[in-house]
């Protein structure tokens, strides 16, 4: 089998009433996951959740690398343990991180903000802008 | 158990591994002492540490900006060793990182107690393989 990038339709977050456009689950990072981090690999199946469907889309996630962003979520299940899958609790928002380019690079839970608990604490200072929030 | 969306494109043996890697797509450090699924504690711009999901204690941690931090300190800074220079391949030091990445930002308690906690997670004399050129 050929190296194959996984393409994921998202909400384009530059253009979020625009057409939708692919994330990538690029094939090193994936098989990085699945060779060495079984629990990861397993959790992709919440990234994709997330990234399906996300509550919250934040722009500028990072200070030294342009662009990228953040889509959070609040799956029902995730693995915490290779093969253990529970609740995910209240207390936590599920975080997937894209690169400028849209590929995947980071997905993992991460505390709720006190005013939003749809967005990941200290989402004011740690993002340049929310820049979607979910209507439903 | 449902079968993975990835399963086809995946194939050979699948074991956990306590070993930090380099990931060029988000240009970021990560290291994890075991597999088990994390809740991220942003510390600052660049250091993450990684909290288990199941018993909240620190199992790891994240670095991001790798290659501003490498630009900053220039190749010399951070370079352990550079066996394919054609073909833009080298090894950095993940402690040199580590200390590039704190002495950048302000010295308060919260910060230090952080990066001593990966300090000692880190595993010594340990060199990542990365590529300039995806910075």
């Amino acid at each position: 089998m050929p190296p194959t990038n996984y393409l994921v339709e998202i909400i384009n977050p530059e253009n979020v009433n625009g057409p939708k456009i692919k994330a990538i689950f690029a094939h090193d990072f994936y098989l990085q996951l699945y060779k060495h981090s079984p629990v990861k690999y397993q959790n992709l199946e919440t990234a994709r959740f997330v990234l399906q469907k996300p509550l919250r889309i934040f722009s500028g996630v990072r200070q030294f690398n342009d662009g990228g962003w953040c889509f959070t979520g609040k799956p029902k299940m995730w693995y915490v343990k290779e093969d253990v899958r529970v609740t995910f609790p209240e207390h936590l928002v599920f975080a997937v991180y894209l690169n400028a380019a849209f590929n995947l690079y980071e997905a993992r839970a991460e505390r709720c903000a006190n005013d939003d608990k749809l967005c990941p604490d200290d989402w004011q200072n740690r993002y340049k802008a929310l820049v979607w929030k979910s209507t439903s | 158990m449902e079968k993975h969306f990835l399963s086809n494109f995946v194939s050979g043996k699948s074991q956990f591994v306590a070993k930090p890697w380099y990931n060029p797509h988000g240009d970021c450090i990560i290291y994890r002492t075991v597999d088990e699924e994390v809740i991220a504690e942003r510390i600052d711009e660049i250091l993450t540490i990684y909290h288990s999901a199941i018993s909240e204690k620190p199992i790891g941690f994240q670095i991001k900006g790798v290659g501003a931090i490498v630009r900053r300190l220039g190749l010399a800074g951070v370079e352990v060793e550079c066996e394919e220079r054609d073909k833009e391949i080298m090894h950095v030091s993940l402690i040199a990182i580590l200390l590039a990445a704190y002495e950048s930002g302000p010295k308060t308690i919260g910060r230090r107690m952080a990066y001593t906690g990966a300090f000692e997670f880190s595993p010594r004399q340990t060199s990542l393989q990365i590529s300039p050129v995806t910075f």
